[in-house]
């Protein structure tokens, strides 16, 4: 346990360096600071600075007393099951939104954004395909039920607008 | 008495048939609203607007804009008690003032296995704080919400150390894990625009930042996503049901004499529940973190809340029920919104070319209290409505793992996104899912941590306004009678557990053992 | 990005600005009230084809928001559009955040955004990457005015009592947010009539304003609130205007004996608040054209006309050349006062 606990509070100081040092102002109010206010930088600095010596003192006490010897995952399975959880969601979420980046006169764009309702489509088949080992009929039918479900439910009914696909756009797609 | 005659009126308005017949279909609407993931109270309310024109310039038979408010007011009482099913059920908070569900309500659903109970419980106490704060409005509408005027920019921030007060000690098995996570709420409460001075911070030039980070997407990962993860891994990927399988409404009965139990909590929270929701623009979410941390000091049992503690179910679903109630008093009498869904539901008011204010009491008197009428109604329907559906809704929790799994990742997401419209916040759950996975097995508490996100921004604005008008002077704060009791009553709380732990220790007896690091756990 | 491309595309959106200005004044002003594209023979009116985002920069239930929310309940209601147009809340930043999403929607007209000052006041301010003028400007569709108002038990009875206690010491006084057109009226007040600095507490909406200045609380003794916003405290007994920050006394019933606030020695009537439309950078003229029918039609409803007068607020008209000269009057208004008062460091 003990370089786990060391370096979760190694980070949280690195994260408190960080906002003490954008808000290194906190000692030099701008001039749009009021009279008497203390200025937009003071509450950060001293949350950030608090926040950096708690984590000091945990970093201190994890290693000077005794900590488990195990390490933080009980062998490669659990870790595993983990990952299985947390890489398709995060590839879900990308799916989503796709990949690119702007500057000010064009948008590049490594994926195209699938859009919510893909997306959905194809995390939530992949789940009862993979993990829940379903027949085939059964993993396509809750592919195309669950969005379209959801398609009834937030755009149909109450009009809340779910991120879109590219299809949707060039106007091929309805979502 | 005068106003027992102006009720009866209300109720013969209110029982109209058509009245009765749209405040059946607003409560149930309002429960959908307030089950499904980012349509909250305020969204749900904003969202069915355009239909009340219709209804309040007579498009139904009958119908007026008593009609249209008793429509507004009633999708507002439904997602009041349906925002908490997804916090206890899936860990996930459907409306803000369920976050504080995540603490106790999920615990004593999932790792007790008795989502019946926790639901019912979530149900009757919020039946009885909407039911005191509906009396309190009834009779005291006026003059509270007059008074209420009075509480400047001092007599908020004792309100807001005060609830932070009762707060401490949660987590108090890690004191430094606690205060480096409470540092870690205001830290992230205070990214982006600083309403005082109009300056960025700590927003490293993004654009997107300057809105801040929501407190709804980061809890949804932190506690929602966050479980998913830990789930995942204690049971394998070979899920075991622990949950009970019971159908029925033994679980309502049960929850019945659990608030006997603790009717003076319940009491006594629905009332600063109605102050709170009365202070124009605080309303229902603090109320429920002040109800907690009340729930919590007053309970003998402290060490079991956060594991599945009823009290912390009831203790703060009455006072955010009854803030719920209570944020349309300032609204309707002097046309200033206790809560963003009754600024909505003002909104409306104009829409429908009414203007609310003591004008609208002599004006329009049917109106009024054809209103106060329907809160009593709206939320009798309501209750009934959500304990016959407690079974059905227990039995959510038995949906095969590969299908409910996947289903509340996606639901998170539609929650997050549909919060601003932002992928941004998509991302927040995502990633503090990761990392709220990741604090738990370092044995950080996240208590402290949404807690001071929730309050840290409006925390802060009140100090800083009241430093402005007091020209710098830390005087100022006790200025008045009202913050230097309140201030007091906060410091004490502070100090009542500090000096125990040293009288302990003095002692011999460390209360906290094993304090900053884990080393007691395997 | 290097300078000359910001150079080419500044001078591109402003040729764009002024071309489908120049288009709109070509159009007669008064589109036929037939849904049809009929607005100009000249000009093709594009419609959309899919949904249309009506964003607002405040949140639900803020000021703008239940002007938005009227103007999209009337489309909605009167079928104005032939695609359904959903109000759609991005706040944050005093509207940085909902200028930035419109603006990266460049030449899309599926988006159209209330406006009120913060439009320049935040640009401004913000060092965001665009300026005003960049978007398209549809209409303006009313203007609400400012009020001065204080507490109904204060001493003051006129502005000149007013006026003379703010000589004397810094009076302390509450608006919506800083660096704002509530602060940006104060200033304007200290600047004209050389008051002392105004200790000024910045509040979150302008219902808060109102409550702030209705219980003394912190000490506010003036604010300059809309008429819609002090009126249910002003008929509570609980506030009192003073004056109104407009040419000619208002019309509304409640408030027709109050006095301008130019004939109490105050000489600003020219400050209002706009209640305006815009759309991302780079629409054509026809699809431009398609937003200024939409909403002259919204204008002209009884609906509206009730709404603003249950509101005290001005209607007015603005679309074309004359909203292009208003916009740009406005800009450097308020780039004025923030150089003038180191708004921008």
């Amino acid at each position: 346990m003990r370089p786990y606990q060391v370096a979760t509070a190694a980070a949280i100081v690195l994260i408190a360096a960080v906002a003490m040092f954008d808000s290194r102002a906190a000692f030099n109010p701008s001039a749009s600071t009021a009279p008497g206010d203390v200025g937009s930088r003071w509450y950060p600095f001293w949350a950030a600075s608090i926040m950096g010596v708690a984590s000091l003192i945990v970093a201190y006490r994890a290693l000077t007393t005794p900590q488990a010897i195990e390490g933080v995952f009980e062998g490669s399975r659990s870790l595993f099951a983990v990952l299985k959880i947390a890489v398709p969601m995060l590839v879900y979420a990308l799916l989503i939104g796709g990949i690119g980046f702007r500057t000010t006169d064009f948008t590049y764009r490594i994926l195209p954004p699938f859009g919510f309702y893909l997306a959905t489509a194809l995390y939530m088949g992949l789940f009862a395909w993979w993990i829940g080992r379903y027949k085939i009929w059964w993993v396509a039918a809750i592919t195309v039920a669950f969005p379209i479900v959801i398609f009834a439910v937030f755009e149909i009914g109450f009009r809340v607008s779910l991120p879109k696909s590219f299809l949707y756009t060039s106007g091929l797609l309805p979502f | 008495m005068e106003v027992f005659g102006q009720l009866a009126g209300g109720f013969a308005v209110a029982l109209h048939p058509i009245n009765m017949a749209m405040l059946f279909v607003a409560v149930v609407l309002g429960l959908v609203i307030g089950v499904l993931p980012g349509l909250g109270g305020t969204s749900g309310v904003a969202i069915l607007l355009p239909i009340t024109v219709f209804i309040a310039h007579g498009s139904l038979p009958g119908s007026d804009a008593t009609t249209a408010i008793i429509f507004l007011a009633g999708i507002y009482w439904g997602a009041l008690f349906g925002g908490v099913i997804t916090s206890i059920l899936f860990n996930i908070p459907g409306e803000p003032w369920a976050v504080v569900l995540l603490f106790d309500g999920f615990p004593l659903a999932k790792r007790l296995g008795k989502p019946g109970l926790a639901l019912a419980s979530s149900f009757v106490s919020s039946f009885l704080g909407a039911l005191v704060s509906t009396i309190l409005f009834t009779f005291f509408a006026l003059p509270i919400a007059l008074k209420a005027l009075e509480f400047g920019p001092a007599e908020l921030f004792a309100v807001f150390a005060l609830s932070f007060a009762t707060l401490i000690g949660l987590g108090a098995e890690a004191p430094m894990k606690s205060l480096a996570m409470l540092a870690l709420g205001l830290l992230l409460a205070a990214i982006g625009f600083d309403t005082i001075t109009g300056e960025q911070r700590l927003n490293f030039g993004q654009i997107s930042l300057l809105s801040g980070i929501s407190f709804v997407p980061v809890t949804i990962g932190l506690f929602g996503i966050g479980e998913i993860l830990a789930s995942a891994e204690e049971q394998g990927i070979g899920f075991v049901e622990n949950i009970s399988a019971r159908l029925g409404l033994r679980d309502v009965l049960e929850a019945v004499r659990e608030l006997r139990k603790r009717l003076r909590l319940v009491l006594s929270n629905a009332i600063i529940g109605f102050f709170f929701g009365v202070l124009p623009g605080h309303g229902a979410t603090a109320a429920s973190f002040l109800g907690y941390g009340l729930a919590r000091q007053y309970s003998k049992n402290k060490e079991n809340f956060g594991k599945g503690e009823i009290s912390g179910i009831m203790g703060p679903q009455a006072a955010a029920d009854s803030a719920g109630v209570a944020s349309l008093v300032p609204m309707i009498t002097l046309g200033i919104p206790g809560s963003p869904t009754s600024a909505v539901i003002m909104a409306g008011l104009f829409i429908w070319g009414l203007q609310p204010g003591p004008v609208l009491f002599i004006q329009h008197p049917d109106f009024v209290w054809g209103l106060i009428a329907s809160i009593y109604l709206g939320h009798l329907l309501t209750f009934v409505l959500c304990l016959l559906a407690v079974p059905l809704l227990a039995m959510i929790m038995r949906v095969p793992y590969a299908i409910i799994t996947p289903f509340i990742v996606v639901i998170s997401i539609i929650g997050s996104y549909s919060l601003n419209n932002s992928m941004l916040d998509v991302f927040i759950t995502v990633v503090f899912g990761v990392i709220g996975y990741w604090l738990r097995k370092m044995k950080y508490p996240l208590a402290p941590l949404v807690v001071a996100l929730v309050l840290g921004d409006s925390t802060e604005r009140e100090l800083r306004k009241a430093l402005i008008a007091g020209h710098g002077s830390p005087l100022y704060f006790f200025n008045s009678g009202l913050s230097t009791v309140l201030l007091v009553l906060a410091i004490v709380l502070v100090l009542i557990p500090l000096v125990r732990s040293i009288r302990a220790r003095r002692r011999g007896v460390s209360p906290t053992a094993g304090a900053g690091s884990a080393a007691a756990h395997p | 990005m290097s300078r000359p491309v910001i150079r080419t595309l500044a001078i591109l959106a402003a040729a764009l600005v002024t071309l489908s200005a120049c288009a709109t004044a070509n159009a007669p002003s008064s589109p036929t009230p037939s849904t049809a594209p009929s607005a100009s023979a000249t000009l093709a009116v594009i419609q959309p084809s899919h949904p249309v985002e009506f964003v607002i920069s405040t949140a639900p239930g803020g000021g703008s928001d239940i002007y938005a929310r009227a103007m999209a309940t009337i489309i909605e209601t009167k079928k104005f559009s032939p695609q359904p147009v959903t109000p759609l809340n991005k706040e944050g930043g005093s509207g940085a955040v909902a200028f930035q999403y419109v603006y990266e929607k460049t030449g899309d007209m599926h988006y159209v955004m209330i406006t009120l000052n913060s439009f320049f006041t935040t640009i401004i301010t913000q060092k965001l990457s665009f300026k005003a003028t960049d978007f398209t400007p549809v209409a303006n569709l009313a203007l609400d005015p400012f009020f001065l108002w204080v507490n109904d038990d204060s001493p003051w009875k006129t502005a000149q009592d007013f006026i003379a206690a703010a000589q004397k010491d810094s009076v302390t006084v509450a608006g919506t947010g800083t660096k704002q057109e509530d602060e940006a009226l104060f200033r304007r007040i200290e600047d004209t009539m050389k008051t002392k600095p105004f200790t000024y507490v910045p509040q979150t909406s302008g219902a808060t304003v109102a409550a702030a200045l209705a219980g003394h609380q912190g000490g506010v003794m003036a604010t300059v609130n809309n008429p819609s916003e002090g009126l249910q405290l002003y008929q509570a007994k609980k506030l009192r205007p003073l004056c109104a920050f407009m040419p000619a006394s208002p019309t509304t019933a409640v408030y027709v004996s109050l006095a301008t606030c130019k004939s109490q020695g105050i000489a600003i009537d020219d400050y209002f608040i706009m209640r305006a439309i815009m759309a991302p950078p780079g629409l054509s003229a026809g699809q431009q054209q398609f937003w200024v029918d939409v909403f002259k039609k919204v204008y002209d409803t009884d609906e509206w006309k009730k709404f603003m007068s249950d509101n005290a607020l001005q209607p007015d008209f603005k679309s074309g050349a004359d909203f292009l000269q208003f916009i740009q009057q406005y800009q450097q208004l308020h780039q004025d006062i923030a150089t003038k008062f180191k708004w921008v460091p």
